[in-house]
């Protein structure tokens, strides 16, 4: 194949929740000192999705990528990409064992991405760039993650708003380049503001809890949210020459409601053209734009030759958005 | 953009807060306020940031300033009051 010959483009994405939902009026129950209506307004979530106790992140990716495969010859694809967070096992790559999983060919490059809500934009521009390069053809994205089970049970701050999720997006050679610009941005410096800090090398591979939970300064993470992402939508704005008078639909990271209407608040985005399904979905970390882009396909709302803003934010501290152009899907 | 003052910035935290005219003073905080919480706090920061046309949150100290004393030194510090 010649070298940047071919663009890439999203030929289909699926998603997967669990079975199990736990809502606002559940959470009450269980939190009666909780102000519910007050963590609605901020949050816009209703329904968060809740894996089960054996219930991995591979078993949500299994039936999520599967619903993909289903659709498209197995064989054909040559790249698995897994975005997680929450891996079965420190070693070996949870890519590798979906990949077993899923029976896809063993002539497959197949490796975990460690990111969060930024995860699947950093997704979209490995897999699009294997495929200009000439490597791929066809690139299986996965992302999903559990994270309620870092969630202990009084966390005001995230048990409001974590859901757990797969998604699965297969992006394909293509003659005409689809996806990118890109631009991404990471301030390590603000590691310890979402983090999961026991049971890894740092501790000693020890755990103060029961279980490793997670930890999420709210105010510094919506600080720095407001403070760098508009500037980066505005970059990747600029490098695309476009404006956002060009643009179809914005799909942020699925935050909250507070985080998508102040960004658009600052980005002076008309409010027809930000895309949320937040509410009866929740924040599913590096799934949400996927699964926020496949409810609006499925809406009609979508139609080939959109332009789309994407734009994941979150732990790291990573960013990363991009211009979309969409396609029909299998 | 006007210097913001602090009667203004009580009746900001006030409004964020949904508490009545005069419930916020110097000494209010994070500590002894019940509704200064951290959702509390978020609505104080979408406030100021309206306020001070964006610049608010270009200043990442204000996510942890949780009391009327600390947020009053980063404004003064920062030449918005």
């Amino acid at each position: 194949m010649n070298k940047n010959k071919y663009g890439a483009t999203i030929k289909a994405i699926e998603y997967h929740l669990p079975k199990t939902f736990e809502d606002n009026s559940m959470l009450s129950i269980n939190n009666p000192e909780w102000r519910m209506d007050d963590i609605f307004n901020k949050t816009g979530i209703n329904k968060r999705w809740i894996s089960n106790e054996n219930e991995t992140s591979i078993d949500l990716a299994y039936v999520a990528a599967k619903k993909v495969i289903d659709k498209f010859d197995t064989e054909k694809i040559d790249t698995l990409l897994y975005v997680t967070q929450s891996p079965e096992y420190f070693l070996p790559s949870s890519s590798c064992i979906l990949q077993d999983k899923l029976s896809l060919p063993s002539n497959i490059k197949a490796f975990d991405i460690n990111l969060g809500c930024s995860g699947y934009v950093y997704g979209l521009s490995m897999a699009s760039a294997y495929i200009e390069s000439g490597l791929s053809e066809n690139v299986l994205l996965v992302c999903s993650d559990t994270y309620t089970k870092y969630v202990l049970p009084d966390d005001r701050t995230s048990r409001p708003i974590f859901s757990d999720a797969a998604s699965a997006t297969l992006v394909s050679k293509s003659v005409s380049k689809n996806i990118g610009y890109f631009s991404f941005g990471t301030d390590g410096s603000g590691f310890d503001k979402l983090i999961v800090k026991d049971g890894a090398a740092k501790s000693n591979f020890m755990i103060s809890n029961a279980k490793p939970s997670l930890y999420m300064n709210g105010a510094e993470v919506f600080m720095f949210t407001m403070g760098t992402i508009p500037d980066n939508v505005e970059k990747v704005l600029i490098e695309s020459s476009n404006t956002i008078n060009d643009i179809d639909y914005f799909f942020f990271h699925q935050a909250s409601k507070i985080v998508l209407e102040n960004l658009s608040r600052k980005l002076k985005l008309p409010k027809e053209k930000v895309y949320s399904c937040i509410e009866e979905i929740g924040n599913t970390v590096s799934s949400s734009i996927p699964i926020a882009l496949k409810i609006a396909s499925n809406s009609r709302i979508l139609k080939k030759k959109n332009k789309l803003l994407l734009s994941g934010f979150g732990v790291g501290l990573s960013w990363g958005s991009c211009i979309l152009e969409w396609d029909d899907l299998l | 953009m006007n210097k913001i003052t602090k009667n203004e910035l009580f009746d900001l935290i006030e409004k964020a807060l949904e508490l009545p005219n005069g419930s916020i003073n110097d000494e209010s905080s994070g500590d002894n306020m019940e509704a200064w919480d951290s959702l509390g706090h978020l609505s104080i920061l979408v406030l100021l940031d309206k306020r001070v046309n964006g610049k608010a949150s270009k200043i990442s100290n204000l996510a942890v300033a949780t009391s009327v004393q600390n947020i009053s030194k980063i404004l003064v510090d920062e030449g918005m009051m």
